[in-house]
């Protein structure tokens, strides 16, 4: 595969921000020509303090891809949460608005059909990832969130519960549980939302470590929507770290809707 | 404008291999006239001289905010120390160049596939490249730039007295022949990295010529006026400092010697050395030369 590491401004944050594309090549090394000109593409979103490339170090994320002849695009969100922050910068609005539009400007080759598009991500990457496919449920055909902090709010509340109050972090993306609960920055309430409207709706992967502080939420999420979404869920013995997330993303490549 | 690296794998090179493009944002920040606004961007391709790499013209010039002005494409690649050749010992940069990266870059990126929207230029080693290569294909570029220096392909003439060319004397020669002549180990005036290029690139030994050969620039500007191919306009450029001044002057002799100007050819000169001030200076009159359309 190819890597693209690029730079680019975006109007949304007001700043240049980085960007990693995997690209399915042409030709590939074996010499056999890669299946069409217009090619599916993940989105692929990291966790909390982590950065653009942290996937591409930590995990073979290219050399899966190459298996499915899949793009990867690998932008940041910063400390941003992947939300228009409260005391800070607009974060959902370079993923939901702006991103789609600067991917179709820069990169012919990847298709811009929903069937082809997919989002993921880890921790607070698989928040953001669930956010962004039911914001705007058509938009994609899959998405997959890995130990993925789904109930932001919820979150929040134990935190409080546990030191008495909210890091700097969270107040400056969220301001409290209060202030999300019901909005846009509520993944169950977009889903519950999206489920009500009725139309075309992304298949679901959450997969988390039954060692990971996050467990109960998860498995939470799949008691909920397992009867109202096309949900796979996978638990299986790991913590919140990337080896397990190199595996996981792994399934989610298989399990992907990807014409043949 | 945005900034890249592509890693990729060159089926030519044979090896992974990386390239450094900027490309016209429609949005860019603080301090930036916006760009023209094209779905499918004009491109230069540019290439270094001996020593550099696929970094050089980003680290050292201003390149990105001159092509930013223009809304233009710039690719800028590795060729090594292949004189832009196909190399008789080592790999093929003429190919990786000329056929294999315009087909990368246009499938990957929303770059024009029109020979309108094409160029090509360098400095030094990359400058003989440039002009090369939009000699022996000028049905794929609009214009060409060559900065400090001249053909290449004269440059072995120094040992080759006696065939009939016409090269000029250039700085060390004397010793050159003296050293030839005397039969003592060659490279005591540093010549023998050059013999080498030579050697690797050309498979060039003592007393062969390349002249009147693809590796020509006037045998090439001659096969395309003869059989009548399309002929991209040339930039031509050297500092009056620069110690390629006879060299590049002996091509500025040829390409205004042929009738009518069928290239449109432009001879431009200034103050300056071999270095980077000149580079920086001139390929930002390069690119606001370019009939970017």
């Amino acid at each position: 595969m190819a890597l693209v590491t690029m730079n680019w401004f975006s109007v949304a944050i007001g700043m240049n921000t980085p960007v990693y594309v995997i690209l399915p090549d042409k030709v590939r090394r074996d010499g056999t020509a890669r299946r069409a000109d217009k090619y599916p593409v993940l989105y692929l979103l990291h966790g909390g303090g982590d950065g653009a490339g942290k996937w591409l170090r930590y995990t073979s994320i290219e050399r899966y891809a190459e298996e499915k002849g899949i793009a990867v695009v690998m932008t940041t969100t910063m400390q941003g949460g992947y939300t228009d922050m409260k005391l800070g910068y607009p974060f959902f609005k370079y993923f939901n608005e702006e991103l789609p539009q600067l991917v179709k400007a820069n990169f012919p080759g990847i298709s811009q059909a929903p069937e082809d598009t997919f989002i993921a991500g880890n921790s607070q990457g698989g928040y953001g990832a669930l956010k962004w496919a039911f914001v705007q449920p058509g938009r994609c055909a899959a998405v997959a969130s890995l130990s993925g902090v789904i109930d932001m709010a919820a979150r929040m509340e134990e935190e409080i519960a546990e030191n008495g109050k909210l890091t700097d972090k969270r107040v400056n993306i969220w301001g409290s549980p209060e202030e999300i609960r019901g909005t846009v920055d509520d993944v169950p309430w977009l889903i519950d939302k999206a489920i009500a409207e009725g139309g075309p709706l992304p298949k679901v992967y959450v997969g988390c470590g039954t060692e990971d502080f996050l467990y109960e939420q998860n498995a939470q999420f799949n008691a909920r929507y397992k009867d109202k979404l096309d949900l796979t869920y996978a638990e299986e013995p790991g913590k919140h770290e990337w080896a397990f997330w190199d595996k996981q993303i792994q399934r989610v490549l298989d399990w992907l809707p990807l014409a043949d | 404008m945005s900034v890249l690296t592509l890693d990729f794998y060159s089926h030519v090179l044979e090896m992974d291999s990386q390239i450094t493009m900027v490309l016209p944002e429609e949005k860019q920040g603080v301090g930036f006239i916006d760009a023209p606004k094209r779905e499918k961007h004009p491109v230069l391709y540019l290439l270094h001289g001996t020593s550099g790499d696929n970094t050089d013209w980003e680290r050292w010039t201003s390149v990105e905010r001159y092509a930013a002005t223009r809304g233009l494409a710039v690719v800028m690649m590795s060729g090594q120390l292949s004189s832009y050749a196909n190399m008789a010992h080592g790999q093929r940069y003429f190919d990786y160049i000329a056929y294999e990266l315009p087909e990368i870059v246009k499938d990957f990126f929303p770059i024009s596939d029109k020979r309108e929207d094409t160029f090509i230029a360098g400095l030094s080693m990359g400058s003989y490249g440039a002009l090369k290569i939009a000699l022996t294909l000028p049905e794929n570029y609009a214009a060409a730039g060559a900065l400090s220096s001249g053909n290449h392909a004269m440059n072995p003439e120094v040992y080759n007295e006696g065939n009939g060319t016409s090269r000029r004397p250039m700085p060390g020669d004397e010793k050159r022949m003296a050293v030839y002549k005397s039969g003592e180990a060659r490279g005591i005036y540093g010549n023998a990295v050059m013999e080498r290029r030579w050697k690797l690139c050309w498979d060039w030994s003592m007393g062969k010529s390349i002249l009147n050969t693809d590796q020509d620039w006037f045998w090439l500007a001659r096969r395309n006026i003869e059989e009548g191919r399309p002929l991209p306009r040339i930039f031509h450029c050297c500092g009056t400092e620069d110690h390629n001044w006879q060299h590049a002057t002996e091509a500025r002799d040829f390409f205004q010697s042929l009738e009518g100007n069928p290239y449109g050819y432009e001879w431009f000169i200034g103050p300056g050395q071999h270095d980077w001030l000149f580079w920086d200076t001139w390929i930002e009159k390069f690119i606001n030369w370019l009939p970017i359309k």
